[in-house]
């Protein structure tokens, strides 16, 4: 009998824990699963913020497309870097090419944290987030996203619109028609500037605000030829006193001066314990150790072609005829001071001592975004500054290109240069230009303004200039590519993308 | 006699008979004690049976219609034993008797056999080799139920044996004897240790089975194998032993872990097998070899099934040794000896490197670095691998007591290891207690415990990654001297070769030393311990339940201290730092790993014979287990001092993680083993498994199997085949999961997080696949301030599931000429499907991590097919016995399937390894080699028809174009070996005589071959500052000196760049060893016994004697896509050591 006894608990125990019915249900520890995110305006909020997070993954894009044009070189001539190898279009025509592989992949995957967030939030019940706050968030989101297809739009034309969030993507998606992305676009960036606010302060300075939806908005108009809805969206942000420039334009690239009036957007960089610290370290510039090595990793470099596009203090361009570029350091007496601001040339003071040409391939090196190995904001390699994706500045050129092309070249026009250019020293425009004049003076003001910003390669493909560039035979020590052809302006769609994705057409050409 | 005695008279002798049959033993000792004084005058018998039951405590049964009682007897005797007496009684009378102690059965026979039965007592000692006693074997008269078993003495006695009777003496663990009587009366006998046998138990999943009955493949490697032999682990001592089984010692490391492959590698992921120590998973590398009674491995379908997911590698089945019932013992094992390097490779001397670096910059256009003078004055320089290597010592203790009562059996184990290793500064400390207790609480119910603990401490010399420091001594510059005292290391000066062609750096000596200090060692505790309870409900019917527990935790500390190493001409002779950490740079970082897992088995087993041949056994059972694994670390820099090394006194950087996971595991499982007469054997078993790492509608898993086994030799058509002792056809057929889902780097030996082994990985990878995760660490420095931040990163694959293993085993077990020959041989082949792979994953879903867009899923396909035998001979005939075992295990590998029907792909850039459909896993590759340019005439007339990969000039290897499209590029890579051996070999012999035994092992892996990856340093093509080994003198240094070895030249590009894996770098690994060589003496007892010891044997031990192979370098037996030349090697040792039991 007592063992009838036992046994009867034996099998009571047996039961007991098969009773247990969360046995089996092991969820991640350390991660949160994304189905039952989003309980409180908390976690709405990093759901947001992740989404900026994934701005982090653009080290070597941003800061790197100015490689692909007439600003600048890789260091590695011939080499078998792909960056180098984008710059003669050679991967790119194999479709393989890190770079547009990179450019594509993370650009959905900030997609797809947008669309998450944004789903997410929608879907939260009122008692959990007041409608302001909610718009807020999504209107971060969608800023976020109109940016990602902005960048893959003008890249790789009509891409896939995707608008699900995770665990409901669609895996193998057709590609839209590049209006329709412009559309979702314009929609996007429409939809933030209505309600994102004017400014943010405290812990929240960094995040998208109306100006830089407005700016936005304003380029993406630009890029349609929409000149008068970008003037008018460009004109809301210059009418708003809470923007406007820097007085003094080194101030823009010194460590520690970041979000200010100027700055419409930026990537936020942080260094304090190196875990947001950029990856554009290449462009630090440690000053040699010895007198006879050169150190640091100059691994882009400014072109003498850039440098003799900065004109002579007096507002006339800079003529290089009978001059010897390569060891007459008086080409850089009475030039544009941004010239100084923006590369290192022979004899300008690299951080307590003289810039040497020897010690660069092209002769210069980038001082814009660099900073002394002594400077106490830098941990290890990172460069503590933001990486500045919208200027104020570049908002008074895009006007001024927009009421160029509606009015020709107004007072308006003429304003909107000037100002930027007078907070340099530099003289005012000329009056009496043409319209084609003016237009050619903006593309310069652009390209000195914002050489090594990530701005140039765009501009390029925007004013359909590439072609002109590439076919160019730069300064030497470039790798150039003279078989530029029109259907190049399109990159093409990564091929590992086509082979997984049946439905996904390549661009024509590749 | 009244009928009612009649009646109680049947049922005693009923009882009486039940009692003969139950139990053949409790060999009477009274019948031969007691003494009788009778006085009887014309008496009836049954008056004489009356007095002799009142003065003693004898007891007579009879049948009286066979026997008269009543007939008159006189009778007179003094001090006579009981069958004297009845001897007398029968003299001349047809009746027989037998006495069962107290009990005497009168019966009438014919005189011919009464007379035989009187006479045919034999009796005599049974002793194990050593002449120790055994008590308990049992000695049973072949054909009968006749027999008893020894006594303490391990004396016996065995009466009433038939004509030409022949006596069986079996024990547990040794050889069954037979012999035959042949008219002796005293019959000693020494029983030998079993290796093969057809009694032998094996174990199985949750349980045992008679090795006869097996109609799965097992191999079993014993105590008796395990024990002589110098190794780290029960991993290591089971090399070779088994067909089937591959283990990989992945250096010779002081602690180096093994890693064991079974019948070949059947998935992308973890191929570990899983391994139970008394039922509890655990690790068979913690485990001291004389800890272990028996390793037994589960390798087919038929025997793995029954645990289900977890069995597609294979099983291995860990029995600690217990303790049995009877006397104690307390047995001390000791070994000690020396090690030594063995194989070491000869690099470049100092004038043999400048040499070299002279021809490598002349080579490339540059002025030599050194005049003809300079060169001829150099001289040997130093040996940087003789300055590292030293003499180790390893030292290894043993303490067991055992015994019991017959209520209580225990065995308590304690062991020590000591290693120092023959490099430099390496070291390995363990120590392992282990307790198994087990008592019979009643008669229905046995409760026990098996508890382990182990603790151990090692310092590693850098031993992965680029620089081992093998590697580093290996490559340092021969040039430079020594270091002469003091904090200052050497470094140069570099005798005329420019400062960036020089390794500046500490020097090997400096390096090491330097890494020996400031660190914990990495303390690693274990403790695995389980309690279970045994119900027996009623005949045949057990019910046993087991809670256990494995807990594994470790704590590696690391202080980072200030330092400045100046060159040899030291901080006051002006020489240069060359290597430095600032005083705001210390640091210090500890990182633990926490892990446990829960199981608790229940398992309820009923047996049962139905007449005399229908054998059933069957075993339902259910299976809980739950693993907790958790990683945290802290760090902190700027300590203001090297001497405090806590992590509350650095003030810069603090930074700590943590990182955990878990998962579950539910079973249900049941076996049904049925036989008839032995003859007809199958075997159905089943195992239904629910993983928490597959989503609900992939989590439960049926994992059936069947097999059947027929003993042809007890066929009555066998019986004209006399010399066949028992032979065995069997077959089976079965399902196994595997649901480590990870995929491992395989030859990083990475683990994933369910393991216990090397430090733990904190990697998810496996255990999350159907979530999607929001990372919660994806915050965004808004206004320069970590704002948490959270983004979904891992695409949740809902459809995941475990890997199926199709297997099917085909096997045949022979027993020859009275048990000379045993022949074992199988045959298996096993498809892997739904093996998990990296499966590429559109970008555009939103998962490209910045370098990768996949996802774990279910893609690839693999077949392992193989033949695997035994051969083993003994010669177990006079005093000089011995036997010799041959295995011998084929496997090929094929990869048939890969995601997305890809045909293949390289691994890496460098195009070293690659899966590819129809090739084994792994395959390795390069540029193909087909010869050197002599001169430049050659190379003009090649680029006529080829695009050579860059300036090529003479000296250069020439590459073949294997895609044949005239372009000579990464394109034609070609497949050109494999990592895993396609055979695999051991050779075992025994051989013993009188008090000598001689034991030896030699293991092999054959037709395998590996990467050198670290051979593009060596050939002065990427580093060339590096020193190198002594091929490199075989270089093409002129027409016709070289078709094999280019020339030497700085930089990369030339011979198609550095990182470009070329036929040179793939070498053959093919290996043979002398494992391990052992010549023992037991000491005679007669001698030790004087002293109070029982048995003493000693021996001296030769590990690792020696080993053939082609390959070049330090260690040959671990292969991956990356492997460094200088592992650690294994190396030579050399023991003295003793067995002794009190």
């Amino acid at each position: 009998m007592k063992a009838k006894y036992i046994i009867t608990i034996c099998l009571l125990m047996i039961v007991f824990i098969s009773c247990d019915k969360d046995f089996l249900e092991c969820p991640p520890l350390t991660e949160a699963s994304s189905v039952t995110f989003f309980k409180n305006a908390s976690e709405a909020t990093m759901a947001v913020n992740g989404v900026y997070n994934s701005l982090y993954l653009y080290n070597y894009i941003f800061e790197w497309e100015d490689a692909l044009t007439d600003n600048e070189t890789w260091n590695e001539e011939g080499g078998t870097w792909t960056y180098g190898g984008l710059a003669n279009y050679a991967e790119t025509a194999a479709g393989n090419n890190a770079y547009t592989y990179r450019m594509w992949g993370k650009g959905y995957r900030t997609i797809q944290r947008a669309n998450t967030a944004i789903e997410g939030i929608s879907a939260m019940d009122a008692s959990l987030i007041d409608d302001d706050t909610r718009n807020v968030l999504i209107a971060e989101c969608r800023f976020l996203r109109a940016w990602q297809y902005h960048l893959l739009a003008w890249r790789f034309g009509g891409v896939p619109i995707l608008l699900d969030p995770v665990g409901e993507q669609e895996l193998t998606p057709a590609r839209n028609t590049k209006e329709e992305v412009v559309q979702q676009i314009i929609d996007d960036y429409t939809f933030a500037s209505q309600h994102l606010p004017d400014t943010w302060s405290g812990n929240d300075l960094g995040r998208a605000h109306k100006g830089a939806a407005l700016g936005m908005l304003a380029e993406e108009y630009l890029w349609n030829k929409q000149w008068a809805n970008a003037a008018n969206a460009a004109k809301q942000v210059i009418d708003n006193s809470n923007y406007g420039l820097l007085d003094n334009y080194q101030d823009l690239f010194t460590p520690g001066i970041n979000n200010t009036k100027e700055d419409l957007f930026g990537v936020q960089y942080w260094t304090a314990n190196g875990a947001y610290g950029s990856y554009y370290r290449y462009r630090w510039f440690r000053a040699p150790a010895s007198n006879t090595a050169r150190a640091g990793y100059e691994f882009h470099l400014a072109l003498q072609d850039l440098v003799n596009e900065f004109e002579n203090s007096d507002g006339t361009p800079f003529d290089p005829t009978g001059i010897d570029v390569t060891t007459d350091d008086s080409q850089y007496e009475n030039r544009d001071p941004r010239l100084w601001s923006t590369v290192f040339y022979n004899g300008a003071d690299i951080y307590g001592q003289p810039y040497n040409r020897s010690w660069s391939r092209t002769g210069y090196a980038w001082r814009k975004y660099s900073c002394s190995k002594n400077d106490p904001l830098l941990v290890g390699s990172s460069i503590p500054m933001n990486w500045k994706v919208m200027r104020y500045a570049e908002v008074l050129l895009f006007y001024a290109e927009a009421k160029n092309e509606t009015d020709g070249p107004t007072q308006d026009v003429y304003n909107a240069i000037n100002q930027v250019r007078s907070r340099v020293g530099m003289p005012d425009l000329p009056t009496g230009l043409t319209k084609d004049e003016m237009r050619e003076r903006i593309y310069h003001e652009r390209r000195v303004e914002f050489a090594s910003e990530g701005v140039h390669l765009e501009d390029l493909i925007r004013w359909r200039r590439l072609e002109v560039v590439e076919n160019r035979h730069l300064s030497a020590g470039c790798t150039y590519h003279t078989d530029f052809e029109e259907f190049e302006y399109l990159w093409p769609i990564p091929q590992t993308e086509i082979d997984v994705n049946p439905n996904l057409e390549q661009n024509p050409g590749y | 006699m009244p009928p009612v005695k009649k009646i109680l008279l049947i049922m005693r002798l009923s009882v009486l008979l039940i009692l003969i049959s139950v139990l053949y033993s409790s060999a009477s000792v009274y019948s031969q004690n007691t003494r009788l004084n009778l006085n009887i005058n014309n008496q009836r018998i049954a008056d004489v049976f009356d007095a002799i039951e009142q003065q003693s405590e004898f007891y007579f049964f009879y049948n009286r219609d066979n026997f008269d009682d009543n007939r008159r007897v006189s009778l007179k005797c003094r001090e006579k034993k009981i069958d004297e007496v009845l001897d007398k009684l029968f003299n001349d009378e047809p009746v027989s008797y037998e006495i069962f102690d107290r009990n005497i059965l009168i019966k009438a026979v014919d005189d011919k056999s009464v007379a035989a039965d009187q006479q045919k007592t034999v009796k005599g000692k049974i002793t194990d080799r050593g002449g120790q006693p055994l008590p308990g074997v049992t000695v049973v008269e072949k054909g009968t139920t006749n027999g008893t078993v020894t006594d303490i003495d391990g004396n016996y006695s065995i009466s009433h044996l038939g004509e030409d009777a022949v006596i069986q003496f079996s024990f547990v663990g040794m050889r069954m004897q037979e012999i035959n009587v042949a008219g002796r009366s005293v019959i000693d006998v020494v029983l030998e240790q079993e290796t093969i046998g057809l009694d032998e138990v094996v174990a199985v999943g949750y349980g045992t089975q008679k090795k006869m009955n097996l109609t799965g493949a097992v191999s079993q490697v014993t105590s008796d194998e395990l024990i002589t032999q110098a190794v780290t682990s029960a991993a290591q001592a089971i090399q070779g032993r088994a067909t089937g089984v591959e283990v990989i010692r992945n250096n010779g490391a002081p602690g180096a872990e093994a890693t064991i492959r079974i019948r070949g590698l059947g998935t992308f992921g973890n191929t570990e097998p899983l391994v139970l120590i008394d039922g509890i998973e655990g690790n068979i590398n913690n485990v001291s070899s004389s800890e272990i009674e028996s390793v037994n491995i589960l390798k087919d379908a038929s025997s793995c099934a029954i645990y289900g997911t977890r069995a597609a590698n294979g099983v291995i089945i860990v029995t600690t040794k217990k303790g049995k019932s009877g006397e104690s013992k307390i047995q001390y094992n000791f070994s000690s000896g020396f090690s030594q390097a063995q194989r070491v490779p000869k690099v470049l001397n100092a004038k043999e490197f400048v040499i070299l670096q002279n021809e490598a910059a002349v080579n490339n256009g540059l002025p030599a670095y050194y005049t003809y003078e300079e060169m001829a004055a150099m001289g040997e320089g130093t040996d940087w691998i003789d300055a590292i290597l030293q003499t180790g010592h390893r030292n290894s203790h043993n303490l067991m007591f055992s015994g019991g009562t017959d209520k209580l059996r225990y065995a308590l184990n304690g062991d020590f290891l000591d290693e120092k290793g023959i490099v430099m500064n390496s070291w390995y400390k363990r120590y392992n207690v282990r307790l198994n207790l087990d008592t019979d609480v009643t008669d229905w119910l046995t409760i026990g415990l098996n508890a382990f603990g182990s603790y151990s401490k090692q310092h590693e010399t850098p031993n992965s990654g680029e620089n081992t420091l093998l590697c580093y001594a290996a490559q340092y510059t021969p040039t430079i001297s020594p270091k002469v005292g003091g904090m200052e290391g050497t470094g140069g000066p570099t005798h005329g070769l420019p400062s960036t062609q020089s390794w500046w750096g500490m020097d090997p000596v400096t390096y090491s030393d330097f890494l020996s200090v400031n660190r914990n060692y990495n303390p690693k505790y274990r403790l695995i311990s389980s309690f279970f309870a045994e119900f027996k409900l009623m005949e045949g019917l057990t019910f046993k339940t087991t809670w256990g527990i494995n807990k594994y935790f470790s704590n590696n500390k690391v202080f980072n201290p200030s330092y400045q190493y100046y060159d040899s001409l030291g901080k006051e002779g002006g020489g240069d730092i060359v290597a430095e950490r600032l005083p705001k740079d210390r640091s210090l970082s500890i990182r633990t790993w926490d892990n446990h897992s829960y199981t608790i088995t229940n398992l309820l087993t009923y047996t049962k014979t139905f007449n005399d041949v229908h054998n059933l056994t069957v075993l339902v059972g259910h299976n809980d287990q739950k693993y907790e694994n958790s990683y945290y670390s802290a760090s902190v820099a700027n300590f203001s001092s090297n001497s405090y090394q806590y992590l509350s006194l650095g003030t810069e950087q603090q930074a700590v993680s943590e990182a955990a996971t878990h998962w579950a595991l539910r079973s249900y499982f049941g076996r049904l083993n049925y036989d008839y007469k032995g003859k007809y054997l199958f075997e159905f078993s089943m195992r239904r498994d629910a993983s928490s790492k597959f989503s609900e509608k992939n989590r439960w898993g049926t994992f059936p199997s069947a097999s059947f086994g027929w003993r042809i030799s007890d066929e009555s058509f066998m019986a004209m085949y006399d010399w066949i002792d028992d032979m065995k056809i069997r077959a089976s057929y079965g399902i196994l999961g595997n649901q480590e889902l990870g995929v491992v780097n395989w030859d990083t030996a990475a683990r994933i997080s369910n393991d216990f082994q090397v430090a733990p990985t904190t990697s998810t990878v496996g255990l999350y696949e159907s979530y999607s995760t929001m990372n919660l660490n994806s915050g965004y420095a808004f206004n320069n301030t970590d704002i948490a931040g959270a983004g979904a990163t891992k695409y949740a694959n809902p459809d995941i599931k475990w890997e199926e293993a199709h297997m099917a085993n085909l096997g045949l077990d022979m027993t020859l000429f009275d048990g000379a020959f045993v022949v074992n041989a199988e045959y298996y082949n096993k498809k892997t499907k739904d093996l998990i792979l990296d499966v590429n994953l559109p970008m555009s879903v939103g998962f490209y991590d910045g370098a990768n867009s996949t996802y774990l899923g279910n893609a690839g396909e693999m077949k392992n097919s193989g033949f695997e035998y035994t051969l083993h001979y003994f010669n177990r005939k006079g005093d000089f016995k011995f036997d010799i075992r041959y295995s011998g295990s084929h496997n090929h590998n094929e990869i048939t399937k890969l995601q997305g029907g890809s045909e293949g792909y390289w691994l890496n850039s460098q195009f070293t390894t690659m899966h590819k459909v129809g090739e084994p896993y792994g395959s390795l590759g390069g540029m193909k080699i087909i010869g050197i340019y002599q001169n430049q005439a050659e190379i003009d007339q090649a680029l006529q028809t080829i695009t050579e990969r860059g300036p090529v000039g003479p000296g250069d290897y020439i590459f073949e174009d294997a895609n044949g499209d005239k372009v000579i590029n990464t394109a034609d890579a070609v497949i050109q070996g494999h990592t895993l051996p396609t055979y695999i070999m051991g050779l075992t012999a025994n051989a013993s005589y009188k008090g000598f035994d001689f034991n030896m092992h030699v293991q092999g892996d054959l037709d395998k071959q590996t990467v050198t990856r670290v051979r593009a340093r060596f050939d002065f093509s990427y580093y060339h500052y590096l020193n190198n080994y002594d091929y490199l003198l075989e270089r093409w240094h002129g027409p016709g000196t070289s078709d094999t070895q280019a020339r030497v030249v700085l930089g990369n590009a030339i011979n198609g760049g550095a990182s470009l894996s070329n036929t040179q770098f793939i070498q053959p690994a093919s290996y043979i060893r002398i494992r391990n060589v052992e010549l023992g003496y037991t000491i005679p007892s007669n001698v030790i016994k004087k002293i109070g010891l029982k048995r003493v044997r000693v021996y001296c031990n030769v590990a690792n004697l020696a080993t053939f192979t082609k390959y070049v370098g330090f260690e040959v037996e671990r292969t991956g896509s990356h492997q460094r030349m200088d592992l650690y090697p294994q190396s030579r040792t050399i023991s003295l050591g003793a067995n002794i039991t009190l």
